[in-house]
């Protein structure tokens, strides 16, 4: 006896298992990527050396950021004739990631210096940035700081970044750390 | 008329296997219900007109499905699917039989297993992968406006970066004096040069970038004015922080 009800329950049948099989495709590829692909951990990796009117003063200025996650790190340093006499580190966490301007809004609520007890103060330029800083975290609220992405080259392991809404400019060295799939 | 292997003929009112050569006198239900089938072979016919053609007094659903079902046995399997059962709509009657070659359209897995189907799957997942680890890009942007500035021996692709108007016009004199001075430059080693203004300190921020052959060098520099003209930044001074070569 043909079983007229054959065709239909062949073509439900058919139509519901490859709806399912593309339902679960898209659910997997969607669950590993939530899951296993992370935010790549970036290090920039800045110094510069620091002018006034005489050009032959041996200072400079380090800069080095790091994100974890949403976690990141500023650590500002101070060297003169090589040597590190104060540094002070900034912890926050990354509050916003503009890709359309190539932007991160950073949200820094701690901070620490560490000074060389040779030492005797921090240098005119620490100060300044030591007092911004304190000013903004000892009120309560974090230090806002955008940095905007001038140019970026992942080829030759580079970045220009421009802090907001300071301005100032930095050429780094760049690593991306990515974790295999 | 040929159904198949078989031959329908109204005026005797027979269907005859030529194959096995059997012939069947269609009663009168079966009869009726072929005719009208092969009167608009093609057409799909309903319920309703399959029953206003029986003989009077055998004009239930049932028995019109049992004279399919006779009809259909005596065409054999082979061509019973000639008479085809049209969902919801009727009956139709195809003119030639339907490609023996079953597709996938037409079961489940149709002409491929279901281990072959996953092994695809398993397969078009892992392509997935390797297309997504091994192709992904390097990142390059630049999205600073040039100026270029023509010195005596080289050109340099200068980038001045405010995030306010404001502050660029008022250092708008100094920056022209600085692209002045870098143009009387015998020799300018960089291919690039950023420039900004630290608001906050009032720190000139220089970043230097060029070409070399292990890849890109890049030099920052940051500079405290002294006098709000930027007097102090002449050749010399551009010699000895190394904007300018020698």
């Amino acid at each position: 006896m043909v079983n007229r009800y054959r065709h239909l329950f062949c073509n439900g049948k058919k139509f519901w298992i490859l709806l399912s099989s593309l339902i679960a495709i898209v659910g997997l590829c969607a669950a590993l990527h939530l899951l296993f692909v992370p935010e790549d951990n970036v290090s920039l990796s800045c110094s510069a050396d620091l002018y006034s009117k005489k050009p032959n003063r041996d200072l400079s200025l380090g800069l080095e950021i790091e994100t974890r996650g949403e976690l990141v790190t500023l650590k500002y340093r101070f060297f003169k004739s090589g040597i590190e006499k104060n540094s002070m580190i900034l912890s926050g966490k990354v509050s916003k990631l503009d890709l359309t301007s190539m932007s991160l809004k950073l949200e820094l609520d701690s901070g620490q210096v560490i000074s060389n007890l040779a030492q005797k103060g921090l240098s005119k330029h620490m100060n300044t940035i030591v007092d911004a800083s304190r000013l903004a975290i000892t009120n309560g609220t974090p230090l806002t700081l955008g940095i905007h992405l001038l140019e970026l080259d992942e080829k030759n392991n580079y970045a220009i970044i421009q802090f907001t809404p300071d301005d100032g400019i930095w050429g780094c060295d760049l690593k991306i750390h990515k974790l295999p799939f | 008329m040929q159904i198949g292997s078989c031959w329908f003929d109204i005026n005797s009112k027979t269907l005859s296997n030529l194959g096995n050569d059997t012939s069947w006198k269609m009663p009168a239900a079966e009869f009726s219900v072929l005719e009208i089938l092969v009167l608009q072979r093609g057409q799909v016919l309903s319920r309703e007109e399959l029953l206003a053609s029986m003989p009077e007094g055998q004009q239930e659903l049932a028995q019109l499905i049992l004279a399919i079902e006779r009809v259909r046995f005596y065409l054999g399997a082979e061509h019973a699917e000639l008479l085809e059962t049209v969902d919801k709509q009727g009956y139709l009657l195809h003119s030639a039989p339907k490609s023996k070659i079953r597709t996938t359209s037409s079961i489940p897995f149709g002409s491929i297993s279901a281990k072959h189907y996953f092994i695809f799957i398993a397969l078009l997942l892992g392509l997935l992968w390797v297309i997504n680890s091994l192709f992904v890009p390097a990142v390059k942007i630049n999205s600073v406006r040039e100026q270029v500035i023509i010195s005596h021996s080289s050109k340099l692709s200068f980038y001045p970066v405010f995030s306010s108007e404001e502050v660029r016009m008022n250092h708008a004199i100094q920056i022209q004096s600085l692209i002045q001075t870098i143009e009387t430059c015998r020799q300018v080693p960089w291919e690039h040069l950023f420039l900004s203004i630290s608001t906050e300190d009032n720190l000139i921020s220089m970043v230097l970038k060029r070409g070399v052959s292990a890849g890109v060098e890049v030099k920052n520099l940051k500079i405290v004015p002294l006098d709000a003209d930027w007097h102090f930044i002449d050749e010399s001074w551009l010699v000895k922080v190394g904007v300018c070569g020698e």
